[in-house]
């Protein structure tokens, strides 16, 4: 399971060769609005708490604040992204497990965030806005 | 009722296993929540726990559920449902968990050969 296993970086997170980042898989990863918010998310802060983006991310597609977020919908979302999106993020080396709880994005990922920024930043930059703030006491570590 | 992934019950999942569905509930496409919501909550229904304690492990690590939902459910938010008919059967935490392209997601868990 590389996923758990982020504390203790392998040989598979050695830095990675940049002809391995083709655009394919870039776009396979921003093909997924959630995991784009994230993405977002951790171009502004290298550091999120699951619990705190999963509250965001029901706040952005629901269009409400995040203090109206109840417990409930928030632990729905916090399960999609533990489950898929983010593993999905690090197994492509995007994103690291910083403890349970906590992702930190890698420096492997510039290429993708390069790609977000061109790509997508005209496109998304509502969904990028929302993703960049903060709320609450949330702070960066 | 919890289920832990022993070696012992990996060996009841052979072929002759049969199989009691203990949850099911249709998955919405249109409703916020993704299938691997849907997947999770019914396996954590099934088992009686709370969601966030099956956390173990991570469905990524199972199956790519992203493409069955894509396969029955359409690509993308907004477009129409796609056009794959049938099922997808896969194992979790000693489950075994169905995925119907009419939306329906079952848990069923093995039962005694008499």
């Amino acid at each position: 399971m590389k996923y758990t296993d982020a504390a203790s970086p392998t040989p598979e997170s050695a830095p990675v060769d940049p002809n391995v980042l083709e655009l394919d898989f870039a776009f396979e990863i921003l093909d997924n609005s959630r995991r784009r918010y994230l993405l977002y998310a951790l171009g502004a802060n290298r550091r999120w708490t699951l619990a705190v983006l999963a509250t965001k991310l029901v706040a952005w597609e629901r269009g409400t604040d995040e203090m109206d977020v109840d417990r409930k919908s928030a632990d729905r979302m916090y399960t999609s992204l533990y489950h898929v999106h983010v593993p999905k993020l690090v197994d492509h080396g995007i994103v690291q497990f910083k403890g349970k709880r906590t992702i930190a994005r890698t420096d492997d990922a510039n290429q993708v965030f390069a790609i977000l920024e061109r790509v997508g930043a005209s496109l998304d930059s509502e969904l990028e806005k929302h993703a960049s703030r903060k709320y609450l006491k949330e702070n960066d570590t | 009722m919890t289920h832990d992934m022993t070696e012992s019950q990996d060996k009841i999942m052979q072929e002759d296993t049969s199989w009691r569905v203990v949850e099911q509930r249709l998955y919405d496409r249109d409703c916020p929540d993704d299938l691997t919501t849907a997947v999770i909550e019914a396996v954590a229904d099934a088992e009686d726990v709370d969601l966030l304690d099956v956390k173990e492990p991570p469905l990524y690590e199972i199956v790519d559920i992203g493409a069955i939902e894509d396969c029955f459910f359409g690509p993308n938010e907004g477009e129409e449902r796609g056009n794959s008919v049938g099922s997808v059967d896969f194992e979790y935490r000693g489950l075994r968990v169905t995925v119907r392209s009419d939306g329906w997601v079952q848990v069923a868990e093995a039962t005694a050969q008499p």
